[in-house]
């Protein structure tokens, strides 16, 4: 009889076995957990990330003309792709190299960077992941679109539901996004979240067929490829797979896709790295992103290399 | 664990006892033989001090070994500022403040003749090694469960209850206390100079309820694992946020550690019975000796003076009667000045502590702070704030004691459980999940 009387004091054990069992075997019961419990899984900043800018009248042959000067420390990384063009390219530029010509089938092409000012974005795309959220929501451009989010890799770029239409209560695909509006100039930085999968080569293969397909969307935009920024020395000798070893190559591959024509390469790593490589420790708190206050470097440095023809 | 249930009575000390060695050295694979020559010095030592009947003899011993575990204990919290010469970072011992301080405990009390010296190595070292309370207390003395130690029955009620306690725990370290660190993650990512002043309160008294929660929730799955085992250990928190006044609050938080500097130093020292400056005096020496244990870092210092001030005020002012009489004020101060010391708790870069005070108090200028962060936070960590304050009340632990043994009560917290299960789990998958880029 007392045996029986203790039997009561299992019934929390035997709850939470079948409750295990249900929750093993429904797998559709785990995702309404995993749904509840992290919704913010696509996004921890919790950031939508996105904000329909101005309807772009395209600015940006205003602003001073003037090259930026040799001095302006990103400058020479920058045109490391520009070799890779094929046809008789000339890069000239004393001190700095600044500007470049291409000529191929259709005649040359001549360009060179310029300063401009915050409305040269107002026609500008951001696409990206958090780094780009970080730059959208401490820039403060806030007449520019940026279709960025957390943990944002190219193979769900164009995928993921991720951009918000005022009025509406679901969120659209960049893609959707991307044939409805038309940009001038789209800033792309995105392949730190996709180094723990595959490898630098099946990473660019991807990478590649996004930026086809971004020029397809955007045949008249000038595409931005901007070098992934590394990470901490500190960060980067953690051991694990985010490491700027791996950065660097992956920004070696994404530099030859540069045709100076309408895809430019533009690395901001060497004004926010310090001499071991990393991202500078004081400007870092995670290794990985910049403090807000340092945010203005990269926009700046954006704003000092925007692309003039002539 | 299973195999713990099934070994005779006789035989579960050492069953504990090697599970709770295998535990520690899968943390720790070097420093397990720290704790083993520590268990081993003090089981003899104390044995001797039991024995020996000179009085000088019996001091020499004890002060020895006294000083060979403060030693090793200070050795390793300065070590910090010891790099430079030693060349290299050393890492702490998982749990070393915790067992240092309860295998003290068992020192001072056999010296002082409060208890015999326990006869069995094995039931000496499983009091000082149990696994679910190594790594963050409660700090138990060995009066508490030495008689657990020399026989237990674990019935299924125990068990029962002890996996009950277990989950409440777990799901308060899992589900609130990870949730709202996520909050002081991003703010730390952001750079307090780039935060509003709002959110730099949000983030105090978010910071201040993480804290709490991840404490309470493993002390909790301690006490919980505890009864599972056989063993009443104490509690260690006793709704701290509903204090009036500082002094209280401290009463009410970390417990076993209050009391462990209660009993052996500030009592000592003659506590509060020899007029106001020799307790303030005590006070200093308690406080400054509870932020040297948390840590040889100068913020643990500005925090712990700066409790031990208000609690001087509260002392020489008198306003404790005040204050408990008070409905609203002491519950507004206590809320006001406790996040505030947490942030000291939180920051160890006294550049970076400034700058946090200057957001909160307005006298550093932002630079980038982004519009309305605060109502972004809000609406991102509303809902884990809400019941973080529902659990500072006095409510869930009511209506845990009422429902835990009715059907719906323990159909909750089985969901509770497997919810805590997927957390881990997806964690498990991807450790800094919510590091994502």
């Amino acid at each position: 009889m007392k045996a029986f009387k203790n039997l009561k004091y299992t019934v929390f054990i035997f709850i939470l076995v079948l409750t295990g069992i249900v929750y093993y075997e429904r797998q559709d019961i785990r995702d309404a957990i995993g749904g509840f419990l992290h919704p913010e899984t696509e996004n921890p900043g919790g950031n939508p990330g996105m904000v329909s800018g101005g309807d772009g009248s395209g600015s940006a042959s205003e602003g001073n003309a003037a090259v930026s000067g040799g001095d302006a420390p990103g400058g020479n990384a920058s045109i490391s792709g520009g070799d890779s063009v094929s046809g008789g390219d000339s890069i000239s530029g004393g001190d700095g190299v600044l500007t470049g010509s291409v000529s191929g089938g259709d005649g040359t092409v001549h360009w060179r960077y310029q300063t401009v000012d915050e409305s040269y974005f107002d026609d500008a795309v951001f696409i990206g992941d958090s780094r780009t959220v970080g730059l959208y929501d401490y820039a403060g451009l806030s007449n520019t679109t940026f279709y960025a989010s957390t943990g944002l890799t190219v193979y769900k770029v164009f995928s993921a539901p991720i951009v918000s239409v005022p009025g509406q209560k679901n969120k659209i695909t960049v893609e959707e996004a991307l044939s409805e509006h038309q940009f001038k100039k789209i800033y792309f930085m995105i392949g730190i979240n996709e180094m723990g999968t595959g490898t630098v080569d099946t990473f660019m293969e991807k990478y590649k067929e996004v930026v086809a397909h971004l020029q397809e969307l955007q045949p008249d935009a000038i595409i931005y490829l901007q070098a992934i920024m590394r990470v901490s020395t500190e960060r980067s000798n953690k051991g694990d797979y985010i490491n700027n070893p791996g950065i660097d190559a992956r920004n070696a591959e994404i530099a030859k896709l540069a045709d100076n024509k309408k895809i430019f390469y533009l690395d901001v790593n060497p004004l926010v790295c310090d001499d071991t490589g990393g991202l500078i420790k004081e400007d870092t708190f995670d290794g990985v992103h910049l403090k807000a206050a340092y945010i203005d470097i990269w926009k700046q440095f954006l704003m000092d290399h925007a692309i003039e023809f002539y | 664990m299973l195999g713990y249930y099934l070994t005779p009575a006789k035989a579960k000390n050492f069953v504990l006892l090697a599970g709770s060695l295998v535990f520690y050295t899968c943390g720790e694979p070097w420093y397990v033989l720290l704790l083993v020559m520590s268990v081993l010095l003090n089981f003899y030592s104390a044995k001797m001090i039991d024995r020996i009947k000179v009085q000088g003899d019996r001091r020499a011993v004890f002060l020895m070994t006294l000083f060979v575990d403060v030693g090793i204990l200070a050795f390793f919290k300065l070590s910090p500022f010891m790099q430079k010469w030693m060349g290299g970072e050393i890492a702490l011992p998982l749990g070393i403040s915790f067992y240092t301080f309860q295998i003290l405990s068992y020192l001072i009390d056999v010296y002082r003749r409060e208890i015999p010296a326990e006869k069995s190595l094995i039931s000496f070292a499983t009091y000082a090694v149990m696994f679910p309370q190594i790594s963050s207390g409660p700090i138990v003395y060995y009066s508490e469960i030495s008689g657990a130690l020399h026989g237990r029955r674990v019935t299924l009620k125990d068990l029962d209850s002890g996996l009950k306690t277990f989950v409440y725990g777990l799901g308060m370290k899992i589900l609130v206390a990870d949730r709202l660190a996520i909050l002081w993650h991003e703010l730390q990512t952001t750079g307090f100079v780039s935060i509003s002043t709002p959110l730099a309160w949000l983030g105090a008294f978010s910071y201040s309820m993480q804290l709490y929660f991840d404490f309470y929730g493993y002390s909790l799955m301690a006490v919980g694992l505890g009864r599972m085992l056989g063993f009443k250990l104490p509690q260690n928190f006793n709704m701290p946020y509903m204090a009036k006044s500082i002094r209280e609050f401290y009463r009410r938080w970390h417990m076993t550690l209050g009391r462990w500097f209660q009993k052996y130093i500030y009592i000592p020292l003659g506590g509060s019975r020899r007029g106001l400056a020799v307790t303030l005096r005590n006070l200093l020496i308690v406080w400054l000796l509870t932020s040297f244990w948390h840590g040889a870092g100068a913020h643990f210092f500005f925090w712990g003076l700066g409790l031990c001030l208000f609690i001087m005020l509260e002392r020489i002012m008198d306003m404790g009667g005040v204050l408990s009489r008070s409905k609203v004020f002491g519950h507004l101060y206590v809320l006001f000045v406790v996040p505030l010391t947490w942030v000291c708790f939180a920051i160890p870069d006294l550049g970076d502590l400034r700058t946090y005070f200057g957001r909160l108090f307005g006298f550093v200028a932002g630079v980038n702070v982004k519009a309305g962060d605060f109502l972004q936070a809000l609406q991102n960590y509303g809902l884990y704030l809400l019941v973080g304050v529902l659990l500072c009340t006095p409510l869930p632990k009511k209506l845990f004691e009422r429902f835990k043994n009715n059907f719906f009560g323990m159909v909750i917290l089985a969901i509770l459980f497997w919810m805590c299960v997927d957390r881990i789990y997806s964690a498990g998958n991807n450790p800094f999940m919510y590091l994502r880029f």
